[in-house]
C-alpha cells in the first residue's frame, strides 16, 4: 500500500538519525566500554563502516525499486509466497525492536528518575502519544523532528562542552592495547544499533526524489556516527573505561557530572526531557513502519487501523521481553548482534542478490 | 452513534489527562524532606557499619545568620547529626528513617567522610553511594583519622554546616580534591591506588613546619580562611595531609609535606604557596625567607626502561610569582632572584621525594598513578608487570627534575625600609642610576 505524501531527503536523514541515536546514546557507551575498553570509539567507527554496507544495499535496492517500500519489493523480488514471508520477518523484527525500545525507555525512567512509578505507566503514555503521531503519517512525524532535533543536538553539545573540565583525554591511551579482538567485539555490539539504518528501506520510498536517498543515507549515518563517537569518547574521557562500563546509563551519568561554577549543574532533568522527545520519535517511527509493513503484507488499503492495536501489543510484548535491565544488557551484548546481523544485513543482501540475478527492477513510474 | 462517540473521545482523553498532569504522583514536598548535607561512614563493632548523617534543620537555616545572630551567643546549629548502625549502609539508612520524621534526601549531600577503621576494611562499602539514584558521583570524599562522625559533630563556623565548610575549603585549592568518581577510577585502574585528602580536627591550627601559608596580596583567601578557623572554639576542621590506600585498603597516612609532594607528582597542583629560607650569603646579604605563589604547574612523567630497571623521569615545570619577601631583596640583581628560584625548586623536589620515599618504602603502593602512565606509553612492558605492579613500583627509580621559574615579582620590586646598600652599592654600579 502507498501513503500519500512525500518527505524531503533532509527529513529522511534526520529521521534516520532519530531511528538510531536516542537509545544508542544511552545504552551503547557503557556496553562498548565493557567490550572494547579504551577503544570503544574505534568500535563505533567500525560499526559505522559495517552499517555503510547496509546503507549501500538499501540504496541499490531503492534504485531498483524507486517509490516502493521494503515490504513491497520483497514480494516483487521473491514472488508472492516467499516475498510475504520475508516481509513478515521484517515486520516482526521491526516490531520486536520497537518493543525493546519501549522497554529500554521505561526501564531507564524507572531506574534513574521515578522508582515509585510503575514502568508500565511510562510505556503506555509514550505509546499512546506515539500511536497518535503514527496515525498522522510520516510527514507529520518528519515535521516533529524539526522541533526536537535542534534541542537534542544543542543539549548533547552542552553536556559535552561543560563536562570538559572533568575530562582527561589521556584515558584514551593506549590505543589498541589488546589488538583488534576487543574492538571487533565492541563493533558487533555497536552494529546492532547502527544497523538499524536499514529502516530507511521502508520509509525511504516516500523520499522525493529517490536518487537523493544517497545523500540522506550518508548524512544520516555520518551524523549518527559523529554523535555516538563524541558521547562514547566523552564518557571514556570522564570516567575511564572501567567506570564507564560500570555505569549502566553512562551518558546520563555524564550529564550528572556537569557542574559549571556551582550554579549550572544538575542538568540531567533537562537531558531527560529532551531525550524523551528523541525516544518518542524513535518509537513512533518504528510503530509507523510496523503498521505500514503489516498493512502491505496483509493487503490492507490503510495502515491507520492497525496502529492502535499494534501499539497496545508492543507495550505488552515489551513487558514480557525482559525481567530487568540486566537482561536488556545481556540481550544487547549477546543476542542482538547475531539477530540483527541476520535481518539487517543478510536478508537485505539476499534480496539484492536475488533481484540482481532475476533482473528485477521497477523503474519509471 | 459513531459520530457521537468520536466527538466525546477527545474530551474523555482530556479528562484522563488531568489525573496525570497535576503532577501529584509520588511527590515529595520540601517540608517532608530531611536534607542530608554531609555523610560520615564508620566501622562499628562486629563487622557492622555506622552511618552518620548531618541533617539540616530547616527552621535553623530558614532563620538565617542574621536572625540567629540576635542572641549574640553561640550560633545555633543548623543541623543535627544522627547516626545508626547496620550490617550495611542501606540497612543503616533504613534505621535512620525509623528515627527521622521525614524522608531522607541524599542528593544534596556535600561530602562523604570515611572513617579510618572502615577505610581499613575496604572501599567496597561505597557501593550504596554509587548505586543509589539520588547519589552523585561528584560528591567529594575525605578521610579522617578516628571516627568520621566526630567531624560532623563539630560546632559550626563561618558556614552553617560541616558539609559547606569542607567543600568551601576544598574550593580554596590548598590541597587536592577527590570526587567519588575519581576515587572509583583510581581504585579500578590497575596501575593506580586511591588517595584521599585527610580532614583533621585542630584545636590550634598553627604548624611548626616551615611552610606557613602566607597571606600575601594574592594568597589572602587562604590566610583569611585560616584566620577564621583559629578563632573558632574549641575545635575546627582543616584539610591537610592524605590517606593512602593499597588496592582498596587504607595503608597509611601522608603528612602535609608528603601530601603536597603527592599532588605535585600526580600533576594536580593548581595553585599554592611555597616558602623557602635563604641562608646568609655573605656581604650585606642576611638570611631571610621568601614565598612564591604559583597558579599553574605542569607535571610530565616519562617512563624509561634501562635493562631491568624501570625509571620514571618526572619533570615539573611552571611559573611562579614572588608573594612575600622577608629578606634584603634587590631584583635589579638577578642572582637574588635566582637564589630564590633555586631554593623553591629544591623545596618542591624535597616534597616530591618525601612522598616517593613514603610510597615506595613504607606503603609499597603506587599512589601516584605511575602505573597508568606506564600503561599508556608502554603497554607491552606494562603487561609483564601488571600483576605485581605495587612491588614493581617500589623497586622503580623515580628521578625528579623541577624547573619552576620565578617570572613575576608582584607590584613592587625592592623590599621596603631604609636600604643599606642603596647609597654604596647602587652608586658603585653606576649604570643603573
Amino acid at each position: 500500500m502507498r501513503e500519500e505524501g512525500y518527505i524531503s531527503p533532509r527529513q529522511a536523514a534526520v529521521l534516520l538519525w532519530f531511528a538510531v541515536l536516542p537509545t544508542a546514546i544511552l545504552f551503547l557507551p557503557s556496553l562498548l566500554a565493557l567490550r572494547a575498553h579504551n577503544d570503544a570509539w574505534l568500535a563505533v567507527i567500525g560499526a559505522t563502516l559495517a552499517a555503510g554496507v547496509v546503507a549501500l544495499i538499501v540504496y541499490l535496492l531503492a534504485m531498483r525499486f524507486p517509490h516502493y517500500t521494503l515490504f513491497q519489493y520483497c514480494e516483487l523480488i521473491l514472488g508472492p509466497v516467499a516475498g510475504k514471508m520475508a516481509a513478515m520477518v521484517f515486520v516482526l523484527a521491526f516490531f520486536l525492536l520497537d518493543a525493546v525500545v519501549i522497554r529500554e525507555f521505561s526501564e531507564f525512567m524507572v531506574t534513574a528518575v521515578m522508582p515509585e512509578t510503575p514502568g508500565l505507566f511510562f510505556s503506555i503514555t509514550i505509546v499512546a502519544v506515539a500511536v497518535y503521531a503514527a496515525r498522522n503519517g510520516l510527514e507529520v512525524l518528519a515535521r516533529c523532528t524539526d522541533f526536537i532535533l535542534p534541542l537534542m543536538v544543542i543539549f548533547i553539545a552542552i553536556v559535552l562542552l561543560f563536562a570538559t573540565p572533568e575530562m582527561s583525554p589521556r584515558n584514551l591511551l593506549p590505543i589498541l592495547e589488546n589488538g583488534f579482538r576487543p574492538v571487533l567485539g565492541g563493533t558487533l555490539v555497536a552494529w546492532s544499533f547502527l544497523g538499524q539504518v536499514v529502516i530507511l528501506a521502508t520509509y525511504g520510498a516516500f523520499v522525493n526524489p529517490p536518487r537523493a536517498l544517497k545523500a540522506s543515507l550518508t548524512s544520516g549515518l555520518l551524523g549518527i556516527a559523529f554523535f555516538l563517537t563524541l558521547v562514547t569518547m566523552g564518557t571514556i574521557f570522564v570516567f575511564g573505561c572501567c567506570e564507564s562500563a560500570r555505569q549502566t546509563f553512562a551518558a546520563y551519568a555524564l550529564a550528572r557530572v556537569v557542574s559549571l561554577g556551582q550554579f549550572f549543574e544538575r542538568i540531567e532533568a533537562l537531558f531527560l526531557a529532551i531525550w524523551v522527545g528523541g525516544v518518542f520519535i524513535k518509537i513512533t517511527l518504528y510503530l509507523y513502519v510496523v503498521a505500514l509493513g503489516l498493512a502491505t503484507v496483509t493487503g490492507l488499503k490503510e495502515y491507520r487501523a492497525l496502529v492502535t492495536s499494534l501499539g497496545a501489543l508492543s507495550v505488552a510484548v515489551s513487558h514480557l521481553l525482559y525481567q530487568n535491565v540486566a537482561e536488556i544488557r545481556h540481550d544487547l551484548l549477546m543476542v542482538e548482534p547475531g539477530w540483527t546481523l541476520v535481518w539487517q544485513l543478510l536478508l537485505p543482501l539476499l534480496l539484492l542478490i536475488v533481484a540482481w540475478l532475476r533482473g528485477k527492477r521497477r523503474t519509471g513510474i | 452513534m459513531i459520530s457521537w462517540f468520536r466527538r466525546a473521545l477527545p474530551f474523555f482523553f482530556l479528562f484522563l489527562g488531568t489525573f496525570f498532569l497535576a503532577g501529584c504522583w509520588s511527590r515529595h514536598e520540601i517540608e517532608d524532606l530531611a536534607i542530608i548535607s554531609a555523610v560520615a561512614l564508620d566501622a562499628a563493632p562486629g563487622d557492622r557499619v555506622r552511618l552518620s548523617v548531618y541533617v539540616i534543620i530547616p527552621r535553623a537555616v530558614a532563620g538565617g545568620p542574621s536572625m540567629g545572630g540576635g542572641g549574640g551567643g553561640e550560633p545555633a546549629r543548623a543541623g543535627e547529626v544522627i547516626s545508626t548502625t547496620g550490617s550495611d549502609f542501606i540497612q543503616a539508612a533504613r534505621r535512620l528513617e525509623e528515627m527521622v520524621p521525614r524522608r531522607l534526601l541524599w542528593s544534596q549531600n556535600r561530602v562523604l567522610i570515611l572513617g579510618e577503621e572502615l577505610a581499613g576494611r575496604g572501599l567496597s562499602y561505597l557501593d550504596f553511594f554509587t548505586r543509589g539514584r539520588q547519589m552523585r558521583l561528584t560528591t567529594p570524599v575525605l578521610i579522617t583519622r578516628g571516627e568520621g562522625r566526630k567531624v560532623l559533630e563539630l560546632p559550626p563556623g563561618v558556614e552553617l554546616t560541616t558539609g559547606t565548610i569542607l567543600t568551601g575549603i576544598l574550593r580554596n585549592r590548598t590541597t587536592f580534591k577527590i570526587e567519588l568518581k575519581d576515587l572509583l577510577v583510581m581504585w579500578e585502574a590497575p596501575g593506580d591506588n586511591p588517595v584521599l585528602p585527610q580532614v583533621v580536627m585542630t584545636p590550634t591550627p598553627e604548624l611548626e613546619s616551615k611552610e606557613v601559608k602566607s597571606g600575601g596580596d594574592t594568597g589572602g583567601q587562604e590566610g583569611s580562611q585560616k584566620g577564621g578557623e583559629e578563632k573558632k572554639p574549641p575545635e575546627a576542621v582543616a584539610i591537610r595531609g592524605a590517606g593512602a590506600f593499597r588496592d582498596d585498603r587504607l595503608a597509611g597516612w601522608l603528612d602535609e609535606e608528603e601530601a603536597k609532594g603527592l599532588i605535585w607528582l600526580r600533576g594536580e597542583v593548581e595553585e599554592g604557596v611555597i616558602t623557602v629560607e635563604l641562608p646568609a650569603r655573605g656581604g650585606d646579604k642576611d638570611d631571610g625567607q621568601a614565598s612564591v605563589i604559583f597558579h599553574r604547574a605542569g607535571t610530565q612523567v616519562k617512563p624509561m626502561i634501562e635493562g631491568n630497571r624501570l625509571i620514571f623521569n618526572v619533570e615539573i615545570g611552571g611559573k611562579c610569582e614572588l608573594a612575600e619577601a622577608l629578606m634584603n631583596l634587590d631584583p635589579d640583581r638577578p642572582e637574588d632572584l635566582l637564589a630564590i628560584q633555586e631554593a623553591v625548586n629544591r623545596a618542591v623536589e624535597e616534597r616530591v621525594l618525601a612522598a616517593v620515599r613514603k610510597a615506595q618504602q613504607e606503603l609499597q603502593a603506587d599512589i601516584f598513578g605511575l602505573g597508568e602512565v606506564l600503561h599508556r606509553s608502554k603497554p607491552r612492558y606494562w603487561h609483564q608487570v601488571q600483576e605485581h605492579w605495587n612491588e614493581e613500583f617500589s623497586r622503580a627509580q623515580i628521578q625528579v627534575k623541577i624547573n619552576l621559574q620565578l617570572t613575576r615579582l608582584g607590584m613592587t620590586n625592592r623590599t621596603s625600609g631604609k636600604s643599606r646598600e642603596a647609597g654604596g652599592k647602587g652608586a658603585s654600579q653606576g649604570s643603573t642610576r
